[in-house]
């Protein structure tokens, strides 16, 4: 029988470290989308994989029976993620929009460059410019609003959730998925019509 | 109701929104605010940011990069507090300590009674269900006494998941009960004493929610300590302890079979 993530965490802890690889090859794929779309390239997604699989490695006995397993993984894949953020664009986490575009001649904002997405199969409804704008408008989120849409947006994770990660309040949460809304809105809306894509969600 | 602000659409549109079935209504009859709600949708439904395919072999990849950097770090075990807190295991300490109080005042009730005098009897020649009793109580205020621990060493930072230690003072409030009215029916006013306060701390961690800000976190740091609960816990679990190995160095008494 396969093992849950529960008992390959136990067993790592009792000393089958092997077990651990369990863990790697259920969650490995999740983590990698999350962290490409918190950084917007793959370079530095493996980066925060590795990263993010090498601290719950150290911090297994911290995880007790308090959340699942996934929930816990996310938790410190978001906060590697906004660490790796962070080291690259140092102390610039506020990106004002109107000096977006003169932050790309700056190295450490590599990370902001956001990657337009290859089109798959069915990706290519989207047309590229929608691609593109939605590519920069993530880039001029701040690391903080982007990691907010991403959990809520494309990953589903629920408000609670996302305050554990950013250490803050639900109320302030919701805010900051508002803001990171507003400037998606105000990028993408000129492409979007109603009667587009306005059907039932 | 009002016209909803965009934010509220925002959480509606997520099923975040605190009053949905209003909101629901109200777009069903306002016109403009339906209209402002499909173009957020179609927006929102729009965004999409695909991630790149990975290649098939990519957990075998990724395995072999990790592997050679976890077999640097140091190896995770199972702290000592971890198990401990395995909730499972606390249910069962409780079930035990219901069982051996239980099984001790049913002696009591049950036993061959001696009429004015039993309480004397018990206290100058404590039989073998005292020592149980002493061994069972120091059980219960080491796991008191754990949970203290853990709760004053946890960092009252941003919002706190307390939620075990919770749910392991809830099983401890009635383990505590027992043991406290047993204590008071034998006169033992000192281990009485302490029990009653344990219970009123238990209480207190038994009434929280899941998690609370550091804020609070901190209060309930403050009002433990100020109670100087843990020590009392100490002085009273060495005294216990003392006791049961006293009691253990005595002739067993026929009582002990019904244990």
């Amino acid at each position: 029988m396969e093992l849950t993530d529960r008992a390959a965490v136990d067993e790592v802890l009792a000393g089958k470290h092997e077990s651990f690889r369990v863990l790697v090859d259920r969650h490995g794929r999740k983590v990698f989308g999350l962290a490409y779309r918190m950084t917007g390239n793959e370079h530095d997604a493996d980066e925060v994989v590795q990263e993010t699989f090498l601290r719950c490695y150290k911090r297994l006995d911290s995880f007790e029976a308090r959340s699942t397993f996934s929930t816990w993984l996310y938790r410190i894949a978001s906060n590697c993620a906004l660490d790796l953020l962070a080291k690259r664009k140092q102390d610039k986490t506020h990106i004002v929009e109107s000096d977006a575009r003169d932050d790309d001649a700056n190295p450490e904002e590599r990370t902001l460059d956001y990657a337009s997405p290859q089109p798959g199969p069915e990706r290519m409804l989207l047309s590229s410019e929608l691609r593109q704008r939605v590519a920069g408008a993530m880039k001029r989120l701040t690391d903080v609003e982007r990691t907010a849409f991403v959990l809520r947006h494309f990953e589903g994770r629920s408000i609670t959730e996302i305050g554990a990660v950013l250490k803050v309040r639900e109320e302030a949460v919701k805010n900051t998925i508002f803001r990171a809304v507003k400037k998606m809105r105000t990028e993408l809306e000129p492409l979007v019509t109603p009667g587009l894509r306005g059907g039932a969600r | 109701m009002n016209h909803p602000s965009e934010q509220d659409l925002v959480l509606y549109f997520y099923g975040d929104a605190p009053r949905a079935a209003a909101l629901e209504r109200h777009l069903a009859e306002c016109k403009e605010c339906a209209a402002e709600f499909a173009q957020l949708r179609a927006t929102l439904s729009a965004i999409d940011y695909p991630v790149p395919d990975r290649p098939a072999d990519y957990e075998a990849q990724l395995w072999s990069t990790l592997r050679p950097r976890l077999e640097q770090s140091e190896a995770p075990r199972r702290s000592a507090w971890a198990a401990v807190l395995q909730p499972r295991r606390w249910a069962i300490a409780g079930a035990l300590a219901a069982i051996i109080v239980g099984a001790f005042l049913l002696g009591r009730i049950s036993g061959p009674k001696q009429p004015g005098s039993t309480q004397v009897v018990n206290k100058q020649s404590p039989s073998g269900k005292d020592r149980v009793l002493m061994v069972a109580v120091g059980d219960h205020l080491d796991r008191t006494e754990m949970i203290l621990v853990e709760l004053a060493n946890t960092r009252a930072e941003g919002k706190v998941d307390i939620s075990a230690e919770r749910d392991f003072a809830q099983t401890l409030v009635n383990e505590n009960r027992l043991y406290r009215q047993t204590a008071q029916r034998d006169k033992d006013p000192e281990i009485a004493n302490v029990l009653d306060q344990v219970e009123r701390v238990l209480i207190d961690i038994a009434h929280h929610p899941d998690s609370v800000s550091g804020k609070e976190l901190e209060e309930l740091q403050q009002r433990i300590e100020s109670q100087g609960v843990l020590f009392k816990v100490r002085v009273i679990e060495s005294k216990v302890k003392a006791r049961s190995r006293a009691e253990s160095g005595k002739p067993k008494s026929a009582g002990d079979a019904r244990l």
